[in-house]
């Protein structure tokens, strides 16, 4: 009798402390480096992607480094140190930061341009990244057949590394369609609106890639390209719904969910090094309707030329 | 040694020069007293010879040479200057042993003896001459000590190193009558001592009267009234206080 | 390795920019924030010969560091031969070196790909030797400092901050001993940045921003707490430089403790901001030793 009982409490150790592991949470690091809306909206996807892919309890910590480079690595010496079972790097800086400190912990990056080429050259090779980069030719191919006549268009950008390999290909699509580029290139924010009034008097149009501190201050140039009437496109919906014309890209959740499915598979147990680099695919089409009509574009042309393409179209309306 | 020739000065913001027509000489080994009321352009007078005011008309020379003449070395180690802010000499928060250092360290004569402790040693003998307080604690740091210790120690080691001539510009005016007079006391015997030439401007018409072997009075930039060794010799401060003030 | 461990890497690593601002706030009584742009030069220089020149990394750091010295000696050049005001002086040069450090590295971020450098290395080989590195590099500075604060040098740079006017009535160069200040401090600063680009990984444009300011605050808050434990009136090169290794210690310790404990890393900033101002307004600023007359 007594050993029966004996073992049934041992049974219910065993089956107590199995569950108990399987409820106890798993804590996923998400860094960011940056105060920034569209990394948020990353965050936000990431998360709720992750919740639907993986059925056991979650416990996310996101935390912000403010732009501050000795609080960004404290926090990933954190994540390294402690419970934290995969780290999420969202964009480049968090990203570099993280693949050289973190060697034994997973590491899925976000928007962050880690090439495959560059993976495979790592010795160790614990992250993986979810790429945005891919809609920027389409884009700039879009751009070039939606706005008719172009000769000379104006580029306005920062010096941020992503950036600047960006507006080599942009010169060179130019270049193949025959149409002038005028460059202008800031630092900080303050600049921009001494470098809005530089754009030329016969730009027919001003184009900004996916530029995070011109994303910030973007009322500057919209407010110069509606008295000018001139068409302001952009590389990402929020600054479309802030008041740029349109721009191909793709929306910042989704780059979230990406990762999250690929955080879902190495938390089952894939070995985050076999998972190439995720390309997203689904374009979408972002539009500001009063801004259209403002810069004196055709609203008709442009939906047209997304349905061509199978874009699909966000339209944001007219703002209070 | 000094000689004045028609030195004219002004300064953008006053209408009347601050020295006007000003011709004198100082001879090797002279005392004067410089004296005169507030405004007078007494200190104007010292700053000029200093350098540390430029821009005058006229002529000044030193050691028969035009005032220039000498690179900031070498005329650093001939002119020395002691105001009455006591501070504006010292390192004040370092010690007396750092600031002695410090003063000596442009001489080779410092240097020839290499041992820290031979150093501190002729310190101490040196100091003990000026004040015995000052001796005794080398390693204290001069913000620390009261406004007439500072003093001493500033006449202390500015004479180690014995200049040309040595400008005083009310330099007892801050301190207290029995401290005034001690520092008044040790000046005096430093420079005979070491046979420098100086000048001194001061309030004090009783140091006025009982030293010094020349006496000039400054009155609205110019020279109102000089007196020799023998006429200094009678005059009195009563006498002083009408022509001066 | 723990809370405190990683503390201390963070700290000892940053120590070298502390010694840099100490050299140039405390003992000289300049304001000199030029470390946000040597400290971004020290790592453009270091990272762009290691990476894209393939020099030696011991070589590069030295010319990084030597880089960083000239800085220095132009900032100086600056205050005391066109006679610009130091604060001025120095944010001008951060302007300035934004720019050559763009041109340097070409790129506004370059990373290190491989591992290349003995601190990257370490990183992820052995992360217990490259504290005993980091801990090592940190007693070598602190010996040669304070050997040089005990020698006659040492004595005229106080001697700069304590009464310029005197030092140069008693024949000595300003000018010089300024220059000379400023370069070990900006070569500092551009050590520090070289060792730091390792340990991130990357050489980042906008990597000094703050750092001045978190020096300042790291060496006024450790000088601080150093003269409420120890009170002393005199100079002290060891007492002084054991407060550039605390209040680095601190700044860091007090970074880790808050996200540790899970405070929102937006409030971080105010909170150090303002124990920053709570030591500035009880600390003597001004001159360094206590007396009679500086309350």
């Amino acid at each position: 009798m007594f050993r029966y009982i004996l073992l049934f409490i041992i049974n219910l150790f065993v089956i107590t402390s199995i569950v108990a592991a399987d409820l106890k949470p798993v804590t996923i690091g998400i860094v960011v480096p940056i105060q920034h809306r569209a990394l948020d909206e990353m965050v936000d996807g990431f998360k709720k992607e992750l919740i639907k892919d993986y059925p056991n309890k979650i416990k996310f910590v996101v935390q912000n480094a403010q732009g501050d480079i000795n609080l960004q690595r404290s926090i990933i010496q954190k994540f390294n140190q402690d419970e934290t079972k995969l780290i999420v790097a969202v964009a480049r800086p968090a990203m570099q930061m993280a693949s050289t400190m973190v060697t034994k912990k997973p590491i899925i990056s976000l928007a962050a341009a880690l090439y495959e080429e560059q993976r495979q050259q790592r010795s160790i090779k614990n992250i993986t990244n979810v790429d945005d980069e891919s809609a920027v030719i389409p884009g700039i191919n879009f751009f070039f057949a939606t706005v008719p006549d172009l000769h000379k268009v104006t580029i306005v950008h920062t010096s941020a590394d992503k950036i600047m390999s960006q507006l080599v290909t942009f010169k060179k699509m130019a270049q193949e369609h025959r149409i002038e580029v005028q460059d202008i290139m800031i630092q900080q924010l303050s600049e921009l609106y001494s470098a809005s009034s530089r754009i030329a008097e016969d730009s027919q149009a001003v184009f900004i890639l996916k530029d995070n501190l011109i994303a910030s201050g973007i009322n500057t140039l919209i407010n110069i390209a509606n008295n000018r009437k001139l068409p302001l496109i952009a590389s990402d919906g929020a600054t479309v719904e802030s008041g740029a014309a349109f721009a191909v890209g793709f929306k910042e959740e989704q780059i979230g969910a990406e990762g999250a499915k690929i955080a879902a598979r190495v938390l089952k147990g894939e070995d985050v090094s076999t998972i190439p680099v995720k390309f997203l695919d689904k374009k979408f089409l972002f539009i500001n309707k009063e801004a259209v009509q403002k810069q004196n574009l055709n609203l008709n042309r442009i939906i047209a030329n997304a349905k061509k393409y199978k874009y699909e179209v966000v339209v944001y309306g007219v703002r209070k | 040694m000094i000689a004045f020739k028609n030195v004219n000065f002004s300064v953008p913001n006053r209408e009347q020069p601050i020295l006007n027509n000003v011709s004198f000489s100082v001879l090797p080994n002279d005392f004067i007293v410089l004296l005169g009321s507030n405004g007078s352009g007494k200190s104007t007078l010292i700053k000029l010879i200093n350098r540390s005011y430029k821009g005058y008309i006229g002529e000044i020379d030193f050691l028969q040479q035009p005032l220039y003449f000498f690179n900031n070395r070498q005329f650093s180690q001939s002119v020395v200057t002691i105001t009455q802010n006591i501070k504006d000499n010292l390192f004040a928060d370092m010690t007396i042993a750092e600031n002695a250092i410090l003063y000596g360290l442009r001489y080779r004569s410092f240097w020839e003896q290499k041992d820290k402790k031979q150093i501190l040693q002729e310190l101490q003998e040196y100091l003990a001459k000026f004040s015995y307080k000052l001796s005794e604690n080398l390693n204290t740091t001069v913000n620390l000590l009261s406004g007439g210790e500072q003093q001493i120690l500033v006449l202390a080691l500015c004479l180690r190193y014995p200049p040309q001539l040595l400008l005083l510009d009310e330099h007892t005016s801050a301190l207290d009558p029995k401290t005034a007079e001690y520092m008044m006391e040790k000046t005096y015997h430093a420079i005979k001592e070491r046979n420098i030439t100086c000048m001194m401007t001061t309030h004090n018409l009783d140091f006025a009267t009982r030293y010094g072997n020349r006496l000039i009075v400054l009155k609205d930039g110019k020279i109102s009234r000089v007196f020799d060794s023998k006429e200094k010799a009678l005059v009195t401060q009563q006498n002083l206080l009408e022509i001066c003030y | 390795m723990n809370l405190i461990l990683s503390t201390l890497q963070q700290s000892l690593l940053f120590l070298p920019l502390v010694i840099g601002v100490y050299i140039s706030y405390r003992v000289l009584a300049v304001v000199d924030l030029t470390v946000d742009g040597t400290f971004v030069l020290g790592a453009a220089v270091f990272a762009k010969l290691v990476i894209v020149n393939n020099v030696d990394q011991y070589v590069s750091l030295v010319i990084a560091v030597i880089a960083g010295a000239v800085i220095g000696v132009l900032v100086a050049l600056m205050q005391k031969g066109v006679r610009i005001n130091s604060l001025l002086a120095s944010i001008l040069m951060v302007f300035m070196l934004y720019s050559i450090n763009f041109k340097i590295m070409d790129k506004p971020n370059l990373g290190f790909l491989e591992n290349k450098t003995i601190l990257m290395n370490l990183q992820t080989n052995n992360e217990y030797l490259l504290l005993l590195l980091i801990v090592g590099m940190a007693l070598l500075l602190l010996m040669i400092f304070v050997r040089l604060f005990g020698s006659k040098l040492g004595l005229l740079l106080r001697s700069y901050g304590s009464n310029v006017k005197l030092l140069k009535s008693l024949g000595k160069s300003p000018t010089l001993l300024l220059s000379l200040g400023l370069g070990f401090s900006n070569g500092l600063a551009a050590f520090c940045g070289a060792l730091t680009a390792q340990i991130n990984g990357y050489a980042d444009l906008n990597m000094g921003l703050g750092m001045a300011l978190t020096a300042i605050g790291a060496v006024v808050m450790g000088q601080h707490l150093i003269g409420k434990i120890i009170p002393n009136n005199k100079f002290n090169a060891v007492l002084d430089l054991s407060g550039c290794v605390v209040g680095g210690f601190i700044y860091f310790l007090a970074m880790n403790l808050f996200i540790h404990i899970g405070i929102d890393p937006v409030y971080l900033k105010l909170i150090l901001g303002l124990i920053l101002v709570f030591f500035l307004a009880t600390a003597n600023y001004s001159k360094r030793a206590v007396g009679y007359d500086s309350f």
